[in-house]
């Protein structure tokens, strides 16, 4: 599993950040974009047809699933999908941030980026 | 308005992602659209993408499972690629030799349409004359529907370049020639109007001749070479591939028409006798009956001018096809044939494939049934049925390509064995291969969408109720392509089998002369620069001499090999006026083909001499002109035999010579293999002396060329030869083209035989395993083995004789149309028409009788099956 994950690395930023949507909890297609803007101060906004092809392409590697648990019927919209991430999903996620972690040590080592303040140098 | 746009975009993706996805993605562009910003452009854009790579994404996948399919089942795939790479590569093969003889453009000539022959005719003597170099300069003059007129005559030529001289085509051409064409030079200069008026001695040289003899060299330019002994200096090489309007032929050098004295051709001024080939370009608004009814006035005009030499000169225009009118029609017929024969053996390919895909499908019947009520789309099984058949399609043809390359690869060395300058460009260029991507696609599309579309038709929801109806239709079914496939196979075999009894009747055929044990060496002293008072008692010389030579039974000469290439090709008749026998309506002497011998030409070739004697030393120019006639010829004027005495008047031009006949010879087949003994004349060389001649020797040692060779060139050191073999080549020269179809038909048509086995053993398995529960109960009702056989047989005979009777009779269509390649063989030939539908009936029972055999060995109990 854990060799599948690596060659499917390095993750595209609209992907990670799907994930990263999913990290703290189910949520719908609307949520995730959402999620998503907020996370990147708006910087990132994806269009439904990145945003599917890549849901598709997760449901497929099994990273993600749809999610069973619903919200309470008033709140709920039959029409929407739930996703959650599986616990290879959550992996991957991880796996993709500590490449992404590497980088910018190596980054901060060349002093291209400083270090954060409080943090090891 | 990007709402409606977007749910149009939506059409595209694929309906799988749309019944998953859709109804979401359509509320999130909706949200999206509500804080509407100009986002929603690049939103559009990205559905685009997506629709692109999910459709790609669906396609690899399809091809992975494809693959994969196909990879479980190696064995089934090994068969289906190899019977469709032998359909697609001899398809492709043939494909490109008639690319290359019929529709390639020729190399270096610009707006071949416009390109016109201009052949001379004389009315008076009904044979197809050159032009004149007056007669061609005077209507080149007062031509104005032709831009202009060019002339060319092409040849061998000894060539020297350094050590021993060589043969080699080359062309006269008039100084227009090639600014008629629109040819460009690949370096230097082509040949121009001022060459030949300053008479200067140069020459262009193919690039062909540039590359192999002379490696290219840059500093071919200003080189000096020698041609029949003349020195000549190199102007110019010609575009690649150059051979002016001809396919098939080779020429290397390009000299101005102004030196054709050096090849012994008539001077320039010399009204009387034609040797100018003449090609012609249109104006640009000219139509070629409008230009064909101008020279035919200007050749009328010719002939009031000078109406003993141009006595009914007439002027046929044709369009340039880059072919003789004759032996076009033969090739294109021929290749034509065997490229039917390609595309049946494909045909029969793909309606075993199909069959068999049929069969599979009808099979798992229950399956997709059950598969198309859960939910699954029929167009996702013809999807995947398609991209199998795709691949199965595309590794077939990449296949052939590569075969058909491999045998392209052997067709210049097959034409140089029937001569050697004859060459065809064969090769696998953009036509072909889009030729052959086309019967890939043709052939999956077949064998995709073809055994579903059937399989349909069963109403595949019906079949989980109801088992035992189906099969009577898709047996139905079966036997139609079963008789389709029988009927093709038919015609292939038919062909394979006419082909080789015209190699067996051939083979058996007495042409009347030694074929064994005689070697030819076609001499021209012209080529080493010998004039004919010198040239004839060389000749002599060399005969007496190898003659005389240890190892040699006697030797002779002759103008006309005995079905040789230019003997088949070209009549060669004296006119003839005999006594007693008025000749036939029109005309004011008999057309009597015939040959100049020396002595000991009939001993040398073993054609006895039935009466009277042969030609004798003594029969010199200063002796009564002698000629032997031809047994048939003897019969036909003289039926009771007493041709010996009685003379012939041979007419040339205003004289005649009266002849006294000396011998009768058995009748020699000398211009074709399978037509009657026809009256035949034969004039002693002594008497008619001429300076191109081929020796024939009779020897029993197998190094007889080498010694040949070597006692000519001991005689004429500069002597160029162009070819010593074995006369017997000649014969098998006559028969290459029935030989080469007869392999390739025969071997395909036992493809197809093996293929059209291999459908019915698995049509007949398919039924046996069908009816298994029917079976079983006539078994327990008391039916012997053979109802059971019977029963079973009799369902796929049916088709099959249908099938035989319409391969027949279509065989029968085909052969007449090629009754030209049946040699002494009639278009019906029984033996052939008999015995070919009883093998394949033969082999179709055999191939039922297996699976019908097991099945009546098992016979299961009705509860067991």
């Amino acid at each position: 599993m854990q060799k599948e994950i690596q060659t499917r690395l390095p993750l595209t930023e609209p992907m990670f950040f799907v994930l990263a949507a999913l990290a703290d909890g189910d949520k719908h297609g609307w949520g995730i974009l959402k999620d998503v803007e907020d996370l990147t101060q708006g910087r990132v906004s994806l269009s439904p047809g990145t945003l599917y092809g890549i849901i598709k392409r997760l449901l497929e590697w099994e990273w993600i699933a749809e999610s069973e648990q619903r919200p309470p019927q008033r709140w709920d919209d039959r029409r929407r999908k739930y996703y959650r991430l599986t616990d290879q999903g959550r992996e991957a996620a991880q796996a993709e941030a500590r490449r992404l972690q590497g980088a910018v040590d190596l980054a901060r080592g060349k002093h291209l980026l400083r270090a954060p303040k409080g943090g090891p140098a | 308005m990007r709402n409606g746009l977007f749910g149009w975009l939506m059409k595209l993706l694929p309906r799988e992602f749309r019944e998953e996805f859709g109804e979401e993605m359509e509320m999130v562009h909706s949200q999206q659209e509500k804080r509407a910003t100009n986002r929603s452009w690049r939103s559009l854009a990205d559905m685009l993408r997506l629709a692109l790579a999910e459709h790609c994404n669906g396609l690899a996948m399809d091809f992975k499972l494809a693959a994969r399919r196909l990879a479980s089942r190696p064995f089934f795939t090994l068969a289906a690629v190899l019977s469709l790479a032998l359909g697609t590569g001899a398809s492709i093969a043939v494909f490109s030799l008639l690319e290359a003889a019929f529709w390639r453009p020729l190399p270096g000539v610009q707006q071949m349409n416009r390109l016109v022959n201009v052949k001379a005719k004389s009315t008076a003597k009904e044979t197809f004359e050159l032009l004149s170099y007056p007669n061609f300069a005077d209507l080149r003059r007062d031509s104005r529907s032709l831009q202009d007129l060019a002339g060319f005559h092409g040849l061998f030529l000894s060539l020297r370049l350094e050590g021993e001289p060589e043969i080699v085509p080359a062309q006269f051409v008039t100084g227009n020639y090639f600014s008629l064409l629109g040819s460009r030079p690949l370096r230097g200069r082509l040949i121009m109007a001022q060459d030949q008026e300053d008479q200067t001695p140069v020459a262009v040289l193919s690039h062909h001749l540039w590359q192999t003899r002379l490696g290219g060299s840059q500093d071919v330019l200003g080189r000096r070479i020698l041609l029949n002994g003349q020195p000549f200096t190199v102007v110019g090489i010609a575009p690649p591939g150059f051979r002016g309007t001809f396919v098939g032929f080779n020429f290397d050098v390009f000299l101005p028409a102004s030196h054709s004295a050096i090849a012994g051709l008539p001077p320039l001024n010399q009204r009387g006798r034609g040797w100018v080939e003449t090609i012609g370009r249109l104006q640009d608004d000219v139509s070629l009956a409008q230009a064909q009814q101008e020279l035919q006035s200007l050749a009328e005009g010719l002939s009031e001018r000078f109406p003993v030499l141009n006595e009914g000169l007439a002027i046929e225009l044709s369009a340039v096809t880059g072919h003789d009118d004759d032996l076009r029609g033969g090739l294109a017929l021929f290749l034509s044939l065997l490229l039917g024969v390609g595309l049946m053996v494909l045909a029969v390919a793909c309606a075993n494939l199909s069959n068999v895909y049929l069969a599979r499908l009808l099979q798992r019947r229950p399956e997709l049934a059950l598969r198309l009520a859960l939910g699954a789309r029929r167009t996702r099984l013809l999807r995947l049925q398609c991209s199998e058949a795709l691949l199965l399609g595309l590794s077939a043809a990449g296949l052939g390509a590569l075969a058909a390359q491999l045998a392209l690869a052997q067709v210049p060395s097959a034409l140089s064995t029937i001569d050697p300058s004859l060459s065809l460009d064969a090769r696998l260029g953009f036509p072909t291969l889009a030729f052959g991507s086309g019967l890939a696609l043709l052939a999956s599309l077949a064998l995709g969408v073809l055994p579903t579309l059937r399989a349909d038709r069963f109403r595949l929801a019906e079949t989980l109720r109801d088992a035992d109806q189906r099969s009577a239709a898709g047996s139905r079914l079966h036997r139609l392509s079963v008789g389709l496939q029988v009927a093709l196979s038919l015609v292939v075999l038919i062909s394979a089998g006419l082909f080789f009894r015209t190699l067996q009747k051939a083979s058996a055929i007495d042409p009347g002369f030694a074929t064994q044990g005689v070697i030819e060496a076609g001499l021209n002293p012209a080529l080493a620069g010998l004039e004919d008072d010198r040239a004839v008692p060389l000749l002599t010389r060399i005969r007496q001499e190898v003659g005389r030579q240890p190892g040699f039974r006697s030797a002779a000469l002759t103008n006309r090999v005995p079905l040789g290439l230019g003997a088949r090709i070209f009549a060669n008749p004296a006119r003839i006026i005999i006594e007693g026998h008025p000749p036939p309506a029109e005309r004011e002497d008999w057309p009597i083909e015939h040959s100049v011998v020396s002595e000991d030409y009939f001993a040398t070739l073993d054609i006895p001499i039935v009466q009277g004697r042969a030609f004798r030393e003594s029969d010199d120019l200063g002796s009564q002109p002698v000629a032997v006639v031809s047994r048939a010829l003897s019969q036909r004027f003289w039926p009771q035999g007493d041709a010996l005495g009685r003379s012939l008047r041979l007419v040339r031009g205003e004289d005649s010579q009266r002849l006294t006949i000396i011998g009768v010879a058995a009748d020699a087949k000398v211009r074709s293999l399978d037509a009657a003994p026809a009256p035949y004349l034969y004039l002693p060389f002594s008497q008619h002396p001429r300076a191109r001649m081929t020796l024939l020797a009779a020897s029993t040692s197998a190094d007889a060329g080498q010694s040949l060779k070597d006692i000519i060139h001991s005689l004429a050191p500069n002597l160029p030869l162009r070819e010593v073999v074995p006369l017997s080549r000649q014969l098998n020269r006559a028969l290459l083209p029935q030989r080469i179809a007869g392999s390739v038909a025969g071997a395909l048509g036992l493809l197809g035989l093996f293929l059209v086995a291999v459908g019915l053993y698995g049509a007949a398995a398919q039924s046996v395993t069908a009816r298994r529960r029917e079976l079983a109960i006539r078994a327990s009702l008391g039916a012997r083995p053979h109802d059971i056989f019977a029963l079973i047989v009799r369902q796929s005979l049916w088709a099959v004789l249908v099938g035989l009777a319409l391969g027949s009779a279509a065989a029968a269509a085909l052969s007449h149309t090629l009754r030209g390649f049946w040699t002494g063989l009639s278009p019906t030939d029984p033996l052939t028409f008999l015995t070919v539908p009883i093998l394949l009936l033969a082999a179709a029972l055999a191939s039922t009788l297996l699976p019908t055999l097991q099945a009546v060995r098992t016979s299961p109990h009705p509860n067991q099956a």
